[in-house]
């Protein structure tokens, strides 16, 4: 048998039928073959037959009769065949096939309408035998490679101005038909799309090239991918490639560097420690200051959902929610930012969507193994200069005889401390800093593999990561292993399987991060012992067991927290008919943390021990069923998404804990404790979510493109009546490039163009499960004196039984909900080397919850509401610049900038002015301004001379103040505001309204050179035009004023680097800050220092290098092939090299809380070099 | 999925395979039920009413909260005691704002805010409603089930009579808030309710002690609950109460007047209590009605480390032992302790200008340092002190010596106050007789001589003042006595007239209250004179 004599059987049997060219057909053929793109409609048809001993040839009449299919085949095959017996009722056509050709050595196969016979031999082979033969048709044999020779399989190869396409497959090989002056056209996702004139040539090796046009691109947009092109929502994407050579332990942080409109504001160095992600601007009315009063948005690792009000409670350890993933493992990172994308994550969209998806197998040749390998070292940052021992004493004196009276400096109020010089307790030199701080060193390993075949591939990775933190006794420690496999059965069923495992564990230092309850969040910020407000003095004597108990590293103190985290993941995939596929997708994760604690006795006033211990789980059920459709009618292109999603958490939770005497051996809660000295808790919660989704796509000719989004959710955490929401969404697309009156005219300098505009609603959910019930209080006794270790919990004997006043039930709380407009543009210009993407937005969001006090007569203090509106409206663009491409020399700059504008657009009570935080209050809102404004006194001036004071005209008094009548000089003069010539909280103590707690503009640049094997990376972000609040400093200064000898006490940094306010016209002259004069008992003082003044508003500019590396890439050579490998890349990188600010008076302008705080608590973002190493082979 | 099921399904046909897709979603949807994540971390509402167990623990829950309304910042001595400026002089220097007039006590800010009175007025009303909705079989006996919901009435009505008495007009609450949605509306305003008229008010809580007497029957001392729940006579107490102060507030309204006489016999006929013979009974009697729950108790908030409800006995200013006791009872004196000053009217004009007390045994059981020998005089240097908080226990938990529980019952209602309520009534309807009855019936039990003085309202008003004063020193209850008997004798109270008028001897509305209620006005003496 051979290829001509197929052609020829063809020509003779099929021809009548045959309309077009009979090579186009076998060719058709054969590329169907190849690439196994076989169609399945009507395979359903019913068929009846009867035969005995009959010839193949009169049972394919008589099926061609019954049926609208056709048979192909070629003489010599019918020769070989046997009769064939066979007696079928109406059954299914491919039933009766496979009863045919069960004897037979040959084999069929089904393409379109046709029935095409074939060997049993292996097709691969059959074509390659006869290629040479088929001098009829002209079929050219391809391969194709990426620029690193690895075969690119499922690449789409197509004539050009014909209907004739096939795919790549798994070797890069493919057959297609085409004559001398046809062009093919080679395209592939992420590569640059190539054409090539065939020629004489009939076997022709095709390199891709990695596209450089992100246009290319697949995004995912939520249980679809699109080419970045056809999208019109507002995406950023980040591909592994701009991740692989930053070692970092989460991705989070690069975030801000590599996209626009995306702040990740972060309040802590400590490795591993939250960031977090605020896409848009911030929503949250909640006021905490602990990194929880940010908005987050919604993460889709691999299809399944997690919100951050999933994990309250649970991530108690302030660990990055991206800290559980291993950035090696990760492929892409789509961040939906407008409402028309998320609108299918519906409920949860609200604050923006971050999509990632991890590696997958793939079909090799051969199994490749990849290994990682990073080593890294963090000195230890620059310190607060402290003074220590003689010099601390020294410059303490020296403010004691500059600043008092005589009478002081010789009486008690002088503090021992300083006085004592001979006592051995205060005559020490001891550099606390130098106790808490080391050098930190890191070690990242990493190994994966993956192999496997089209059908059947794998690919597992397993991570090692040990951070250790510049602070003694912190860091980080994390297993990882994510595994996945997937299978192809049959034609039409995908099946892809994945496991991660995740074990974290998190050195805290000295903190206990035992909470009773598991309301509220451990902050690590706070138990961070290096606040340089904080530290004692140089000067006190420390026991050693106290040196190491401040090092966090006693022997006898135990403090594990440890978290695991097991993900379970099926993905499957059938086609139905054409164009239609049922997905399901579900999944199981399984979150523990444990925190062991001990503090032993010598460490404790009371001289017993603490002992505690506390588990979390949490078990998140979630599936996905859905159903995807494509559809292309002429130019009309249909794809449609409707589904079904579920996801349930339940949440186990408990703690024990116990104090009392007994031997620090024992460091667990056992019968060590009497029963009375020991408490605990265990807490049963659960909550979850329905929805229904569906997206609906239409474009005409792929320039006009119309997309409606819609989510219909229900969640347990609402009311019956309430629970129930609908988020819809549509947008709409022109590339407006593919106009003839473009691309007539100017396409040579702009190729692409697209408008996107879109418009959306999204909700948020918020964390607490039973927010709308109303509670009950047990064991309530109504005791509100002390009572030492009697618990009052009950009237006359009974248990008391009453409402929890503190919250009430509102059985129709609901939805926080966001309304966002988009208006977007991608442009790219000059051959693609310039891509420019620009979007504005306005997103309003409202209901948000908000703590309200309620009336006393109803007994309850304050509750929540869907009550609050916040809009942020604004503008950014990210610019990528191919500046090089030369010869070897390829430089890339890119660039993102954003403008976000946030304000309150409701508030209760008629928008009645809102001042959070306690007493006169810290913070406030108030309709029409920027959400967080701090409650301030304006610093008007440093007082000269006491003539400067303004005089009440009619009493003669001359300024005075509530806390000391006499203002002196030096004192820091607040704005008289109610102008009673008192200066107090009542009439003086006001929102500063024009403090600016969002930047102008936030952005990044980055920088990415290649050379030959070399590469270059550098990624900055930047942050202009905010305020915010030295509260460091202000904390440290504080304590000079607030009499006592607590100043004394604590440790004293080096001032020289500010000016203080010394003789009169410091203050016209511009002094940094009024005098510093340490107050003791007896003498009144006005609080110069105090935090809420706008003396310590300064800049919040800064732009920060978050990393710079360089590498080397050999995947060819001497070295490689005599190593068998298959590339090799070395690098080394530096994470946070440098940093600018405009104010020199905080140390990390970056580093701020949500209302505009500085810390300062001394843990900085810390430069980190590493060393890497990967290898593949 | 399995090679078969996949099999199968390519090959059936087309409709078969929408069916299926049809199928798998609407299997999947199908369990709305899902979303119904019940609590159970939570009693709520919904799920608490199920037992008479449950009831019973609300109740007693309820009691709680009326025993932290009267004790956060020893409130009930603050309202009840100090602005009389009978006995105590207190050496506080905050409690001394009061005795100046001014109610704006730093530190003890709580005592203008009536929330805790809410608390246990709001609860008790649900405690009625959701136990009558109960079905009688969950309870032993519909009188279990009465009695639960008329103890609820009396804590209600009780909590509306003290807003009475120290606010005058207030908000009335009558339905039970459970949710958000009635406090907040719509459109984010919180809703506010405006004070009533104080009679509304006291309509109102007449109107519960009614329903709890209809409700509760008599008990008997030494039975359980006895004088620490209420019982039938504990209402009546508090109706003889309601109604006398109704009647003093409306032109002495004589049917609110029989009706408090009528209340007031009701207990003294049924109620199975008897007075403390002090004379006879002496120290022992004395200790045991401080303790509480004795034979002439009818209702007090109970403090006992039997049942673990107690409280440390400190000098801190808050307190009931803070305020009264002193140095030797504490290891010194204490900067908090009264003056039982022989100056102070308690002492001046109760006790030394009444001959008829030189044998009133009340004055050396009340109080240390009293001279017992020397009549009238205390002893030098003032270091006289009330003993009515002074009943304690060792704390075994503590290290400390010093370290003691109280054991000293707050006396809200006891049966010589019943008596002199009596005798009240009577007199202002002008039963002279009636009225020297029962406040000989009290004088005699304390040694003191029978009245002798006029028949005359204002000889009368004296009388049955001092009478309660020296009786009830300490419990809270001569500041409601001199508003109710109008007694601002010259030249010690020289209570304005504008104030008077203005209603001044009420108490002004915190001003943190008055913020988040729109609705709410400041008492008119007070405008202008809370800011803190």
């Amino acid at each position: 048998m051979n290829f001509n004599s197929i052609l020829r059987a063809l020509a003779i049997v099929r021809r009548s039928k045959f309309e077009r060219s009979l090579k186009m057909r076998i060719t058709t053929v054969l590329l169907i073959v190849a690439t196994m793109q076989v169609g399945a409609s009507g395979l359903a048809q019913k068929v009846s037959l009867k035969f005995k001993n009959d010839k193949l040839l009169t049972v394919f009449r008589e099926i061609e009769k019954q049926t609208n299919y056709s048979f192909v085949y070629g003489k010599e095959q019918l020769a070989q065949t046997k009769n064939v017996n066979l007696s079928v009722q109406n059954e299914n056509l491919e039933t009766v096939l496979d009863l045919v050709f069960k004897d037979q050595p040959i084999a069929y196969i089904i393409s379109g309408n046709h029935i095409v016979l074939k060997g049993k031999k292996k097709y691969q082979d059959f074509v390659s035998e006869n290629l040479n033969v088929i001098s009829p048709v002209n079929i050219i044999k391809g391969k194709i490679e990426d620029e690193k020779g690895n075969p690119v399989s499922g690449a789409n190869v197509s004539v050009k101005g014909s209907n004739v396409s096939v795919q790549s497959d798994a070797n890069g090989d493919f057959f297609i038909e085409a004559n001398d002056n046809d062009v093919l056209i080679i395209s592939f996702t992420g590569y640059t799309t190539r054409e090539i004139k065939v020629g004489s040539q009939k076997e022709i090796k095709i390199n891709l090239k990695q596209a450089q046009n992100q246009l290319d691109d697949i995004v995912v947009i939520g249980y679809q991918k699109v080419h970045k092109k056809e999208a019109n929502a507002a995406i950023a994407s980040i591909s592994s490639k701009e991740l692989e050579s930053i070692p970092v332990i989460s991705v989070s942080s690069l975030l801000s560097s590599l996209t626009s409109g995306v702040q990740v504001p972060s309040q802590s160095g400590a490795p591993g420690s939250r960031n977090n992600v605020v896409i848009r601007g911030n929503t949250n009315v909640s006021g905490a200051s602990d990194g929880t009063g940010l908005s987050s948005p919604l993460y889709v690792i691999d299809g399944i959902q997690t919100s951050l009000e999933d994990l309250v409670g649970f991530n108690s350890s302030n660990t990055d929610f991206l800290a559980s993933l291993n950035p090696n493992d990760i492929e892409s990172i789509d961040i939906l930012k407008d409402a028309s994308a998320a609108a299918i994550y519906g409920s949860r969209g609200a604050n923006g969507v971050i999509i990632i998806t991890t590696k997958k197998g793939g079909a090799l040749s051969s199994p490749e193994f990849n290994f990682t390998l990073n080593s890294g070292f963090t000195p230890i940052p620059p310190l607060v200069p402290m003074l220590v021992g003689a010099a601390e004493r020294r410059a303490k004196m020296d403010m004691i005889y500059k600043h008092w009276q005589s009478k002081y400096q010789q009486g008690p109020e002088m503090p021992m401390i300083l006085s004592d010089s001979l006592n051995p307790a205060f005559n020490n030199n001891m550099d606390y800093q130098k106790l808490f701080y080391r050098n930190g060193f890191s070690n990242k390993y990493n190994l994966s593999m993956r192999g496997g075949s089209e059908f059947s591939n794998y690919r597992i990775s397993l991570g090692y990561d040990n951070v250790e933190g510049v602070v003694q006794n912190t860091g980080f420690k994390r297993y990882t292993l994510a595994a996945n496999t997937n299978a192809k059965v049959g034609k039409r069923f995908e099946n892809q399987f994945r496991v991660g495992l995740t074990l974290t564990e998190n050195k805290t230092g000295q903190g206990n991060p035992y909470i009773y309850g598991s309301s509220s969040n451990f902050d690590f910020n706070s138990t961070v012992p290096t606040d340089p407000s904080n530290l004692n003095s140089s000067l006190f004597y420390v026991s050693e067991a106290k040196i190491a108990s401040l090092r966090g590293n006693l022997s006898s103190k135990l403090n594990t927290d440890k978290a695991n985290q097991a993900t379970f993941s099926n993905y499957s995939k059938l086609d139905i008919i054409n164009g239609l596929t049922l997905n399901t997708q579900f999944n199981f994760v399984y979150n523990v943390q444990k925190k062991n604690y001990y503090e032993p006795s010598i460490l404790r006033d009371n001289g017993d021990g603490f002992a505690s211990y506390s588990i979390y789980t949490r078990k998140n059920f979630s599936s996905d069923v859905y159903v995807n459709y494509y559809k292309k009618i002429k130019e009309h292109n249909i794809s449609a998404v409707f589904g079904f999603k579920t996801d349930y958490n339940n949440y186990e939770d408990m703690g024990v804990a116990a104090s009392g005497f007994g031997p620090d051996a024992v460091k667990v809660v056992n019968d060590r404790y009497r029963m009375d000295q020991i408490g605990g808790y265990s807490s049963i919660e659960s909550n979850s979510l329905m929805s229904i989704f569906g997206r609906l796509g239409y474009n005409y000719n792929k320039k006009y493109s119309i997309d409606f989004a819609f989510s219909r959710d229900g969640s347990s955490r609402f009311g019956e009546d309430v629970r129930f929401a609908n988020f819809p969404s549509v947008s709409v697309g022109w590339i407006f490039s593919d106009e003839s009156f473009i691309k007539n005219n100017i396409s040579h300098i702009l190729n692409y163009g697209k408008f996107r505009a879109s418009y959306g609603v999204n909700g948020k959910q918020f964390s607490e499960n039973a927010l709308r019930y109303s509670a009950y209080s047990m064991g309530f006794g109504g005791n509100v004196y002390s009572s030492n270790n009697m618990n009052v919990g009950s009237y006359g004997g009974v248990t008391g039984v009453v409402p929890n006043y503190n919250t009430i039930g509102k059985p129709n709380l609901s939805w926080e909900n966001t309304e966002q407009w988009n208006l977007g543009a991608d442009l790219a210009f000059f051959k693609n080397r310039l891509n420019v993407t620009f979007d504005a937005y306005n997103k309003k969001t409202d209901n948000l919850l908000f703590t309200i006090p309620y009336p006393a007569y109803s007994g309850y203090s304050s509750g929540k509401d869907n009550l609050v509106g916040v809009m942020n409206y604004g503008w950014e663009s990210m610019v990528k610049w191919r500046v090089l491409p030369i010869g070897n020399w390829d430089l890339e700059l890119s660039g993102g900038i954003s403008q976000n504008k946030n304000y309150v657009t409701k508030l209760p009570n008629g928008n009645r002015d809102f001042y959070g935080g306690g007493g006169s209050g810290t913070y406030g809102y108030v309709v029409g301004l920027p959400l967080n404004l701090p409650v301030m006194y304006h610093t008007a001036y440093i007082l000269d001379y006491v003539s400067q004071l303004p005089v009440n005209p009619f009493t003669g008094q001359v300024l005075k103040s509530k806390w000391d009548s006499t203002l002196d000089p030096g004192y820091p003069i607040f704005t008289d505001y109610n102008g009673d010539y008192n200066i107090d909280e009542a009439g003086d103590l006001k929102l500063n309204t024009k403090f600016k707690p969002t930047p102008d503009f936030i952005g990044s640049f980055n920088i990415n050179l290649k050379y030959k094997g070399w590469y270059f990376q550098a990624y900055s972000y930047f942050s202009f035009g905010s305020d915010i609040i030295n509260t460091s400093t202000s904390r440290y200064m504080n304590k000079y004023t607030r009499g006592g000898s607590d100043w004394a006490e604590k440790g004293l940094a080096d001032l020289s680097g500010y000016t203080f306010w010394e003789k009169p016209g410091d203050g016209a002259a511009g002094v940094d800050y009024p005098s510093l004069y340490p107050i003791t008992t007896g003498m009144t003082s006005y609080y110069n220092f105090r935090e809420n003044q706008d003396l310590w508003v300064v800049s919040g500019d800064y732009w920060k290098v978050s990393n710079v590396s360089i590498g080397y890439t050999l995947d060819k050579g001497p070295i490689v092939e005599q190593l068998h490998i298959a590339r090799a890349r070395l690098y080394s990188s530096i994470l946070n090299p440098y940093q600018w600010q405009r104010s020199n008076k905080v140390t990390d302008a970056s580093q701020v809380n949500e209302q505009g705080r500085t810390l300062g608590n001394g843990y900085p973002q810390s430069k980190t070099i590493t060393l890497g190493l990967d290898v593949k082979f | 999925m399995s090679n078969f099921k996949i099999n199968s399904i390519m090959k059936s046909n087309t409709k078969i395979k929408i069916l299926t897709i049809g199928l798998v979603l609407f299997a999947t949807m199908g369990c709305s039920d899902l979303l119904d994540q019940e609590p159970m971390n939570l009693a709520t509402p919904q799920n608490y009413w199920t037992s008479e167990s449950n009831a019973v623990s609300a109740l007693a829950g309820d009691y709680a909260l009326l025993k932290r309304a009267l004790t956060d910042q020893a409130a009930f001595l603050l309202w009840g005691e100090f602005p009389a400026r009978t006995f105590m002089n207190s050496q506080n220097s905050f409690i001394n704002y009061i005795e100046s007039g001014n109610y704006v006590v730093p530190y003890s800010e709580r005592t203008m805010d009536w929330t805790g009175l809410f608390k246990s007025a709001n609860w008790a009303l649900t405690i009625e409603t959701k136990v009558a909705a109960m079905p009688d079989n969950l309870f032993t006996s519909i009188d279990e089930k009465n009695r639960i919901i008329g103890e609820a009435a009396f804590i209600r009505s009780l909590s509306y009579f003290y807003m009475a008495r120290v606010w005058g007009d207030v908000p009335i609450v009558r339905e039970v808030i459970e949710t958000a949605d009635q406090l907040v509306d719509d459109n984010g305003y919180t809703i506010g309710k405006k004070r009533e008229d104080e009679f509304l008010v006291l309509d109102y809580a007449l109107e519960a002690v009614n329903k709890s007497i209809a409700l509760l029957n008599y008990s008997s001392p030494g039975s359980p609950r006895w004088a620490i729940q209420a019982n039938k006579a504990s209402a009546e107490a508090l109706k003889a109460h309601i109604t006398l102060w109704y009647a003093s507030r409306n032109n002495n309204n004589a049917d609110m007047v029989n009706q408090s006489i009528a209340a007031a016999s009701s207990v003294i006929n049924n109620s199975n209590a008897s007075l403390i013979d002090y004379v006879n009974e002496g120290v022992a009697g004395f200790d045991n009605m401080c303790k509480g729950a004795s034979k002439t108790g009818l209702f007090e908030i109970n403090i006992s480390t039997d049942t673990n409800e107690s409280y440390r006995i400190t000098s801190a200013g808050g307190t009931p032992t803070g305020l009264t006791l002193s140095g030797p009872f504490f290891s010194t004196l204490s900067g908090n302790r009264p003056l039982i000053d022989p100056a102070y009217y308690g002492p001046a004009k109760i006790i030394k200008a009444d001959p008829g007390r030189a044998n009133d045994v009340r004055r050396i059981l009340f109080f240390d340092g009293y001279n017992p020998t020397l009549a009238y005089t205390v002893n030098p240097p003032n270091t006289a002190y009330l003993l009515k908080y002074s009943q304690k226990s060792k704390d075994a938990t503590s290290i400390d010596p010093l370290a003691y529980f109280s054991e000293s019952n707050i006396l809200i209602f006891r049966l010589a106050d019943v008596y002199l309520l009596r005798a009240e009534g009577n007199m202002r309807l002008g039963n002279w007789d009636n009225a020297i009855t029962d406040i000989n019936m009290v004088r005699s039990k304390a040694g003191a001589a029978n009245y002798t003085g006029a028949k005359t309202l204002v000889a009368l008003t004296k009388c049955i003042f001092d009478e309660r004063a020296l009786e009830f020193v300490g419990e809270g209850q001569s500041a409601f006595d001199r508003i109710r008997l109008n007694y601002y004798p010259s030249p010690e109270f020289p209570l304005e007239v504008a104030r008077q008028a203005a209603n001044g001897y009420f108490w002004p509305v915190h001003p943190n209250v008055i913020t988040a209620d729109s609705a709410l006005i400041q008492t008119e003496w007070w405008v202008g004179k809370t800011t803190t």
